[in-house]
């Protein structure tokens, strides 16, 4: 089960409006390379990881994401805070606020909605290890496109955060896959 | 007993070595920041810490002394849980488990601490036993400021 613990991973505090900067941070928030679908992905393939390292890593790294995911909308609300018709008028999201005035969508800045599609998983722990490792690297791809994007440091310094989480991410599912490859190299001597 | 006061000593981790129980790591990240820096360079492990471009790790700015109680109970809840995904494959490196022992009864004394000034931190906090409920009151997370 998860408990609620009242405060973010990481601490937010953004005092600029800035409403296509929220709009491209939807990417992390319901795009193909989310924390959602990181989220979803990691804590959905744990069921079938081989031993007691797998189980306990893809939880606790999927837990992790769940936070992440919080200090993504949290980051998408404070850079929208107080905006009117106006403004959004202005930065061109006159649609935006036609269908959802304020409110979150899980979705990407184009509009697409989140989908379980991106979600993947075989059953077979080499494979969805490096399905793992593959998606932090796009995850932090993506948050260096973010960090291009904005001169705030209150937006920079969680992005650059974010973006060291997935590289740590990444490297200790590859150090589960490399433990995993030399087990099963022992019982069997052949290339995956 | 663990104390703390101002600036924290058991912050005192850095390069402090730890052993490698497996040779399938392949980085060498054999040295931690300090906790204080762990949460600005977005991990512990000095090894695994990559830097974007020429960006710099950015300051956490702290304006009071709620803000600064909850960068220290933030900088060791993150330290703990990059410990605990270490841990997770290398389960029996005893200075890093000594290491994450010692930080956790820290993390406990500093939740106290927060939780009794300003408010619980998860319902079943016995800073919330109290008449009104104190749960719902606001600033939420995602409110700051």
């Amino acid at each position: 089960m998860w408990i609620y613990e009242k405060k973010t991973a990481y601490p937010i505090n953004i005092k600029n409006m800035d409403l296509r900067m929220a709009k491209y941070l939807s990417s992390q928030y319901g795009g193909p390379n989310s924390e959602l679908g990181a989220a979803l992905q990691y804590l959905n393939q744990r069921y079938t990881m081989p031993d007691d390292k797998g189980k306990a890593l893809l939880t606790d790294i999927g837990t992790e994401e769940l936070g992440h995911l919080e200090m993504i909308a949290t980051m998408i609300y404070q850079l929208s805070r107080g905006a009117n018709v106006e403004d959004y008028k202005q930065a061109n999201l006159g649609g935006s606020f036609a269908q959802s005035d304020g409110a979150l969508f899980v979705g990407d800045p184009n509009g697409i909605p989140f989908s379980t599609a991106y979600i993947s998983t075989t059953g077979d722990c080499i494979a969805d290890l490096e399905s793992d490792m593959a998606a932090e690297q796009r995850a932090k791809a993506t948050y260096e496109h973010l960090m291009d994007l904005t001169n705030d440091p209150d937006v920079l310094g969680p992005l650059s955060f974010l973006r060291e989480r997935e590289i740590v991410h990444y490297q200790r599912f590859k150090e589960l896959r490399n433990y995993y490859m030399e087990e099963k190299m022992q019982t069997k001597n052949s290339y995956f | 007993m663990y104390q703390y006061n101002s600036k924290i000593d058991y912050y005192n981790c850095e390069d402090n070595n730890y052993t490698q129980q497996y040779n399938l790591m392949d980085t060498n990240n054999n040295s931690l920041f300090n906790v204080e820096n762990s949460l600005m360079m977005g991990t512990l492990f000095k090894g695994i810490y990559n830097k974007y471009k020429n960006y710099e790790p950015i300051d956490i700015s702290i304006s009071n002394q709620k803000e600064q109680l909850q960068f220290y109970l933030d900088s060791i809840g993150f330290s703990l849980h990059d410990l605990n995904l270490y841990l997770d494959i290398y389960s029996d490196d005893i200075n890093l488990i000594e290491l994450f022992n010692h930080l956790n009864v820290q993390y406990e004394m500093l939740k106290k601490d927060y939780e009794s000034k300003f408010g619980p931190l998860l319902t079943t906090s016995k800073y919330n036993m109290t008449t009104p409920w104190q749960w719902n009151n606001s600033p939420w997370p995602w409110e700051k400021i």
